[in-house]
C-alpha cells in the first residue's frame, strides 16, 4: 500500500511542470489555438502563484503575456496594471500593454467625451524611476562635494558655481523623487464582457454610449452603489456598469 | 432438358401470362419455382456453388463494406438475378444503406456470375452480416435445391471523430517570448526613502569635510592660503598673476594687478610710481621692511618692462606673487 502510494507520488511528480515549461509548450504548440491555450493557462495559473508569493516586474510581464495566450484578456491588462502599479517606469510591462490594447476593437464615437481608447501610457512617473532620481541625485552629489572642496580650499573661479550646482541638483532630485512617489495610482477596473455602459445603477436607464463597452476596456473606479460599479472613461464620461461585469 | 410433366405446367404458365412468357426463356427454371423468395433464377448441376466474402470485416460504424455474392457453375449466368438484399429484414436491420455495386456484364458461357454491395453499417452492435438462404434450380435434381450462406462476423467500431483543422494561435509576437530568466527571479527593488536620501546628504557633509581636512594636512599653509584666498583683492591679484605667463605683455599685467592690489588692500593710488608709491607706503604706516622689497620689486618691472628686457618676466611673476602672499602673512 505504502509502495503504491510512493509510486502514485513518484508519477504525480513526475507530471508537475513549472511555469516557463508550460509557457514553451504554449508556444511550441502555437499552431493548435486549443492545445496552446491550455498550456499558456496552466503557465497563467503558476505565474499567478508566484506573483501571490513575491511579485516582480518579469512575474508581471509573463503574466500578461500568458493571460493574453490563454485567452484570458481582462486578466492579461489586470496583471499588467499590477506590474505597472509596482514598477511604473518598466517598458517591457508599457510596450506589453501597448501591445494588448492593440488587439482590442475600441468604438470611435464622434463625442470626445465618451472616447474608450485609453491614453497612451504616460507622465514623469512612467519614464523616471526613484531609483533613477536617486542616482541622478548622487551624480549632483559628487558634483557638489568636489565644487564644495574646491571653494573651501584653493577657492578657483568655477568652484562656486560647481558647487551651486550640484547642491542644487541634489534637492532638485530628491524633489523629483518626493513626486514620484507621491504620484496617485487611480484604481482600474477592467470590463471582462462586452456591457453596456448606463447613465444610472440599473438596466431601466438608458445606455451612456452608442455601443456597448468592448472587453478589455479599462475604466476608472470612482464608486459602487447597489451592485453597480460607477467609472470614468479615458474620455472623460461617467456612467454605470454592472460590478459583475468588470475585473478589478 | 426438363421433365415433360413440367414443361407442361410452363406451357400451361405462358399461355396463362403472355408478358411473362417474355421474361423466361429456355435455360431458366421452371416458372413453379420462380416465385420462391430465395429464387434468383440461378439453374445448374452439381457443380452450381454460391459463395460470398465481405471486406473488409473490421470496420467503423461511418464507413462501408463490400459484400461480394458469386455464384459459379450456373448453366444460364446471365439469367441470374441479383438478390435484393435492401428489402431482407435481417439485413435492413443491421445495414443502413444498402447499395448494389456496378458489376461488370455477364457472358453466356461465363463460369460465373458476381453480384456486389455495399454495405453500411447502422451501429456498433452490428455483429455480422446475416446469413443467407438461396435457392437454385437443379438440374440435376429437377427441383429447387437451397444453399446457406454462412454469416460473416463483423467488428464495427464507433466513427472516428474528426476534429476540425485546428487554428493557429494569433497574437502580437513579443508576448510569445518569456521574460529571461533572471527577471523571472529578480525580486522587487523598495524604493529609496528619505532614508536613503538623508545617508547621501550626510556623505556630502563627510566627503566635503574630509576633502578639506586631507588638502589641509597636505598643505599645512593652506589653511592660512585659503584665508588670503578669500579675501577678493589678493585673490585677484593672485589669478591676474597666473594668467600673466600666458599673455603677450605679463610684466605690464603684474605691474597692474599689485598696484590694484595695493589699492584694495591699502588705499593706495593706482597710478602711481615706484617712488611716489613708497611715499604712500609711509603714509599708510607700513612697516619699513616691506616697503623696500615692494618698490624694488615695482622698479625692476617697470624697468623690464620699458627696457624691453622680457628674459626674466617669469622670475618677476614669481617674485609678485611671493610679495602678495609675504604681505599677507603667508610664508
Amino acid at each position: 500500500m505504502i509502495a503504491a502510494l510512493l509510486l502514485l507520488s513518484f508519477a504525480t511528480a513526475g507530471n508537475v511542470t513549472t511555469p516557463e515549461q508550460d509557457f514553451e509548450q504554449g508556444v511550441s504548440l502555437r499552431e493548435n489555438a486549443r492545445a496552446a491555450r491550455e498550456s499558456f493557462a496552466r503557465a497563467a495559473r503558476g505565474f499567478d502563484r508566484a506573483w501571490g508569493e513575491s511579485p516582480s516586474p518579469g512575474l508581471a510581464v509573463a503574466r500578461g503575456r500568458s493571460h493574453f495566450l490563454a485567452g484570458n484578456l481582462p486578466q492579461s491588462l489586470a496583471a499588467l496594471h499590477a506590474g505597472l502599479a509596482l514598477a511604473p517606469y518598466d517598458a517591457e510591462l508599457q510596450a506589453d500593454l501597448r501591445a494588448v490594447r492593440g488587439t482590442i476593437r475600441y468604438p470611435e464615437p464622434a463625442d470626445p467625451n465618451l472616447r474608450v481608447r485609453p491614453d497612451e501610457w504616460g507622465g514623469l512617473r512612467s519614464r523616471v524611476s526613484p531609483w533613477d532620481a536617486y542616482f541622478v541625485g548622487i551624480t549632483f552629489g559628487i558634483v557638489a562635494v568636489v565644487g564644495s572642496i574646491f571653494f573651501f580650499t584653493t577657492r578657483p573661479r568655477w568652484s562656486g558655481v560647481v558647487a551651486i550646482v550640484g547642491w542644487v541638483g541634489v534637492v532638485a532630485s530628491a524633489a523629483l523623487a518626493w513626486k514620484i512617489g507621491n504620484t496617485e495610482v487611480r484604481p482600474v477596473a477592467i470590463v471582462t464582457t462586452d456591457t453596456v455602459l448606463r447613465r444610472g445603477n440599473g438596466t431601466s436607464f438608458q445606455p451612456r454610449t452608442p455601443e456597448p463597452l468592448p472587453r478589455g476596456t479599462e475604466l476608472w473606479e470612482v464608486g459602487s452603489r447597489g451592485g453597480w460599479l460607477q467609472v470614468e472613461l479615458p474620455g472623460g464620461a461617467i456612467g454605470w456598469v454592472p460590478e459583475q461585469t468588470v475585473l478589478k | 432438358m426438363f421433365a415433360t410433366g413440367n414443361r407442361a405446367v410452363l406451357f400451361l404458365l405462358l399461355l396463362a401470362s403472355p408478358t411473362a412468357a417474355q421474361e423466361f426463356a429456355d435455360e431458366d427454371a421452371p416458372a413453379i419455382h420462380q416465385a420462391r423468395p430465395n429464387f434468383y433464377n440461378a439453374v445448374g448441376g452439381r457443380n452450381l456453388k454460391v459463395t460470398w466474402s465481405a471486406e473488409p470485416t473490421t470496420l467503423s460504424v461511418d464507413s462501408e463494406l463490400t459484400l461480394t455474392l458469386t455464384v459459379s457453375g450456373a448453366v444460364n449466368p446471365q439469367r441470374v438475378r441479383r438478390p435484393d438484399l435492401a428489402a431482407m429484414p435481417a439485413f435492413k436491420s443491421r445495414f443502413q444503406q444498402i447499395t448494389a455495386g456496378t458489376d461488370p456484364p455477364v457472358e453466356k458461357t461465363s463460369p460465373r456470375v458476381t453480384f456486389t454491395y455495399r454495405l453500411r453499417p447502422r451501429d456498433e452492435s452490428v455483429r455480422d452480416v446475416p446469413e443467407l438462404q438461396y435457392d437454385y434450380y437443379s438440374t440435376a435434381t429437377g427441383k429447387p435445391e437451397t444453399r446457406y450462406l454462412d454469416a460473416i462476423p463483423l467488428q464495427v467500431t464507433a466513427a472516428a471523430v474528426v476534429l476540425p483543422s485546428p487554428l493557429p494561435l494569433d497574437g502580437p509576437p513579443r508576448l510569445f517570448r518569456l521574460p529571461s530568466e533572471a527577471a523571472l527571479q529578480s525580486r522587487t527593488k523598495h524604493d529609496p526613502n528619505w532614508w536613503h536620501w538623508r545617508g547621501l546628504l550626510v556623505a556630502m557633509i563627510l566627503a566635503v569635510a574630509g576633502g578639506v581636512a586631507i588638502w589641509r594636512l597636505r598643505n599645512p599653509n593652506g589653511r592660512r592660503f585659503a584665508r588670503v584666498r578669500r579675501h577678493r583683492a589678493v585673490r585677484n591679484a593672485l589669478d591676474t598673476m597666473d594668467r600673466a605667463s600666458e599673455s603677450l605683455e605679463p610684466l605690464a599685467l603684474v605691474s597692474s594687478a599689485l598696484r590694484r592690489y595695493f589699492w584694495e588692500r591699502h588705499g593706495l593710488p593706482t597710478v602711481a610710481s615706484p617712488g611716489e608709491l613708497e611715499t604712500a607706503f609711509r603714509a599708510a604706516a607700513i612697516p619699513a621692511e616691506r616697503i623696500a622689497p615692494a618698490v624694488e620689486l615695482l622698479r625692476k618691472i617697470d624697468a623690464a618692462r620699458f627696457g624691453g628686457d622680457s628674459d626674466n618676466a617669469l622670475s618677476l611673476i614669481a617674485l609678485a606673487r611671493e610679495l602678495v602672499l609675504t604681505w599677507e602673512g603667508v610664508e
